[in-house]
């Protein structure tokens, strides 16, 4: 990249001689977040695509989905739950230090939460080991046995919590990179745009289960 | 130019705690309302709007930003929430027997 | 003093380089990037073209002639999805888009222009992956360019990679889009608040909101056939109670934003093109403006009419063509103010605006026949047939491609510094323009009698019209082949003009030809309306104040 010599903004000025300040594109932190916003919208639209289907089906074969729901783990979704949850109070938290210039603190909040992301993809996969040792597993035979809801059911499930998961595994790769970017002095205490994106990110992770949760554990639950 | 910083630490814990009381009250619904399916699931989707609200406006953000940010969550949000919509008029009544116009 | 113009220097995105390829492949330079987008598109459209006069050729006479039924399959679904998603969704923004944005608002670059090239090489690898699946195992999907399941799913030609190149092509298609909108938003010149932009910007704007909003909808359906082949969840697998229609409405809920999106820039050209010919402010700015934030809005409430003989409920029908209707309002708006801009101006028939007067003839026939199919009683009876072959290449074919074809002379000299042969440019528009007309109305009249689309064969009572679209085929290919090589002898040969040959108003027109690397040195004010004209001349020239100090 081109180096450029910072000599401030460039300020033109109208007929009446008021001085404007011209928005340079390689500086700029609102344009940074709305550029983000946007690519956050086009994660919602894919996933809210995904709750479309959900729902089609949902509305269709109402009994099957509530009675295979009553077969999840609500104890490990449960659990899952609490840690996403707190995982994006320490994410948020290290920005909130991080514009504090407590350095070390935010560094220490994001490996929390990168501990704290590996738990929910541990938990998770013993979830789907315990379907996968049951025969519940797309286009197996038991499950190609079971009523229609059931099959779509966990053909979902599979599909929207492995959907989630990919996208816990990329919250990771960013937190490491945030990491990284910090010691390079690239991520600071004036200069924090990357790590509040990636708090947005981590908050659209953690808003996509707010409503999986829901749908797939509670409303088998009681059952 | 850095905006006054106006989300503070003590607002972040009051919100966590707000959003795990509402966790909590998610999983205790089904048992101290012995609700149909459809009342389940509206209870469920109402609460996780609310959670929504708060997270988008406090985690996210946006109850600091600026009125374009505002705009552009609400057309993403409005988007979604008609293609629900208008699908629903193919999912409810595909089965319908089709005489309208007979 | 000969000015270093963005040909002659640029930025990269990994340093500096010496190799020439090298400052093109990895610049980031918004009007390379526009060139980059130009020559692969351009590449593919004629490949395109190629499998259109493959398929013409084939149906010439009834029977077989020179492609089995199964090659006819993979031949139809390789031109759409070349078309498609290859040419006309990348379209007017990729190119003009990428070139013209940032001059027409005031502005250095866009406003992420690393993320721009990855969007060009995102479009890059999308192409390739899609040409290749052409060479391997059992040859080009055969689907058609809907993928409509669960055909999709059982075919064994190459559907995935088909389908892993639109995905990637539509990530391509949302960098750009946000992008654009992100540029629009932050980085007008000064002054320059949202109803003092230029048309063709609020024609991108609108566009690109629809690139971000609605392309994701068809990234996850894609991604859903992919999983439903792969792993065989079966959501769109009737045997294990999935639902076909389904599928249709994820696929339309894009693809019929898509139309806007190539359609909405093309809008805006012609609002650039008509008040620079006809010497005047154009009539109605602001509702022009405000129609194609209209379009966008509305144009994602109509999906359903591409699904009207699918088996959808009788309320959905209903429901999709009254909104479709209603969609018709806020064009029939631009229409009548480009007329009223033209009424009582003193028009220049210039090769430019040539173009917009034969669109307006053609996107016209395409959106009104559009009505004629959005109507249920006679939808029945025309879906599916050729008449709504004819529809959508007249709205796309004589609406977008026109366009992009007028915005090619309209900015031509902009990119070059030459002007091109004006007697050779307007007989190319002739021979496509009746070429066009010859090729593409008889199936308005085959369609209505019977003539299904997508088919490989016929009842000999079609003939005569296959025959005469035949020879249109060759005319308009010819017209296009003459009005490329017309346009790319001037890049050497052509008279030098100067920046301003049209006396145009719009920022881009005060700054050099070709521009420089940094637009413009110093950003104007602009405390103006576009198209401000006064006795059918300019008011406003900011050429010295731009460039002070140079």
């Amino acid at each position: 990249m081109e180096q450029h010599t910072n000599s401030g903004p460039e300020i033109i000025y109208d007929k009446a001689g008021n001085p404007h300040e011209v928005v340079d594109y390689n500086d700029d932190y609102t344009g940074a977040k709305l550029g983000f916003w946007f690519f956050l919208f086009t994660e919602l639209l894919l996933f809210g695509g995904m709750f479309l289907v959900f729902s089609f089906y949902f509305y269709r074969f109402p009994e099957n989905f509530v009675e295979a729901s009553s077969t999840l783990n609500i104890v490990l979704g449960g659990t899952n739950t609490f840690i996403l949850l707190v995982s994006t109070y320490f994410m948020g938290m290290s920005l909130i230090n991080l514009k504090n210039g407590e350095i070390s603190k935010a560094r220490l909040k994001i490996i929390i939460t990168i501990l704290l992301s590996i738990a929910f993809l541990t938990v998770k996969y013993f979830e789907w080991m315990a379907e996968i040792h049951h025969g519940i597993y797309p286009d197996s035979d038991i499950l190609n046995a079971k009523e229609s809801g059931i099959i779509l059911y966990f053909g979902l499930y599979f599909t929207m919590t492995g959907l989630h998961g990919v996208h816990i595994i990329i919250g990771i790769a960013l937190m490491i990179w945030i990491l990284i970017l910090m010691s390079g002095k690239k991520v600071t205490p004036t200069n924090y745009v990357v790590l509040e994106n990636v708090a947005l990110y981590w908050d659209l992770v953690h808003l996509v289960w707010v409503f999986l949760f829901p749908l797939f554990y509670i409303i088998g639950l009681g059952k | 130019m850095e905006h006054t910083e106006t989300l503070t630490e003590s607002v972040f814990i009051k919100v966590f705690f707000v959003l795990l009381a509402l966790t909590i009250l998610t999983f205790l619904q089904p048992y101290f309302m012995s609700a149909e399916l459809a009342g389940t699931v509206g209870i469920q989707m109402f609460i996780a709007v609310i959670k929504t609200f708060i997270i988008g406006a406090y985690y996210m953000h946006l109850k600091y930003e600026s009125a374009v940010f505002k705009f552009v969550v609400a057309t993403a949000v409005i988007t979604l929430a008609i293609f629900f919509i208008i699908l629903s008029f193919d999912a409810i009544y595909r089965n319908d027997v089709n005489d309208f116009f007979s | 003093m000969t000015r270093k113009t963005f040909y002659d220097e640029t930025h990269t995105v990994f340093g500096h380089h010496e190799n020439k390829l090298f400052q093109w492949i990895f610049s980031i330079d918004h009007k390379r990037i526009a060139f980059l987008y130009m020559i692969v598109m351009f590449a593919f459209f004629v490949v395109a073209l190629g499998v259109a006069l493959s398929m013409r050729l084939e149906l010439f006479f009834p029977g077989e002639q020179l492609l089995t039924p199964d090659q006819f399959n993979q031949a139809f679904t390789l031109h759409g999805v070349i078309m498609v998603f290859l040419f006309i969704i990348p379209g007017i923004p990729a190119i003009f888009g990428n070139f013209l944005l940032p001059l027409l608002i005031g502005a250095k670059d866009v406003s992420f222009p690393r993320l721009n090239l990855f969007s060009w090489w995102l479009f890059l690898a999308g192409a390739i992956i899609a040409i290749v699946s052409l060479f391997v195992g059992d040859g080009f999907a055969d689907t058609g360019w809907t993928f409509y399941a669960p055909y999709s799913v059982n075919t064994n030609t190459n559907v995935l990679m088909a389908l892993t190149a639109a995905y990637i092509l539509g990530m391509a298609s949302i960098l750009t889009g946000l992008n654009f909108v992100v540029t629009i938003h932050r980085l007008r010149a000064p002054g320059m608040d949202f109803f003092k932009m230029p048309l063709f910007v609020w024609g991108l704007y609108s566009t690109a909101w629809i690139q971000v909003l609605a392309t994701p909808v068809v990234g996850i359906t894609l991604i859903l056939v992919i999983i439903e082949k792969t792993i065989g969840i079966g959501i769109f697998d009737p045997s294990k109670g999935g639902d076909p229609i389904l599928y249709e409405h994820l696929f339309w809920i894009y693809s019929h934003p898509a139309v806007y999106l190539m359609i909405l820039p093309a809008f805006g050209v012609v609002s650039e093109i008509v008040p620079t010919f006809c010497r005047r402010t154009i009539f109605g700015y602001r509702a022009i403006a405000i129609s194609s934030a209209m379009i966008s809005i509305i144009g994602y409430l109509v999906w359903g009419h591409h699904l009207f003989s699918s088996g959808m409920s009788e309320w959905a029908k209903v429901v999709f063509s009254f909104l479709t209707f209603f969609v018709s309002i806020p064009t029939g708006i631009k229409f009548f103010d480009w007329i009223a801009t033209m009424y009582k101006g003193s028009i220049v028939m210039a090769t430019p605006m040539l173009w917009v007067v034969g669109t307006i003839v053609t996107f016209a026939i395409g959106g009104l026949t559009g009505v004629v199919l959005a109507t249920l009683g006679i939808t029945i009876h025309l879906h599916d047939t050729y008449y709504v072959v004819a529809h959508f290449h007249y709205a796309m074919l004589g609406g977008v491609i026109f366009m992009m074809f007028a915005a090619m002379h309209y900015w031509f000299p902009k990119f070059f510094g030459k002007m091109y042969n004006e007697t050779k440019a307007k007989f190319a528009f002739w021979t496509i323009f009746i070429g066009f007309n010859l090729l593409w109305f008889p199936m308005f009249i085959a369609g209505a009698l019977g003539m299904p689309r997508r088919y490989f064969d016929y009842l000999p009572e079609f003939t005569i019209y296959h025959q005469i679209s035949g020879v249109g085929a060759f005319v308009i290919i010819f017209g296009m082949l003459y009005m490329g090589y017309n346009l790319y002898k001037a890049i050497s040969n052509g008279e030098p003009c100067g920046r301003n040959p049209w006396n145009a108003t719009t920022l881009e027109w005060q700054i050099d030809s070709p521009p420089l690397l940094e637009n413009f040195v110093n950003t104007p004010y602009i405390d103006f309306e576009p198209y401000d004209y006064k006795d059918g001349k300019p008011v406003h020239d900011l050429y010295d104040e731009i460039h002070k100090g140079r």
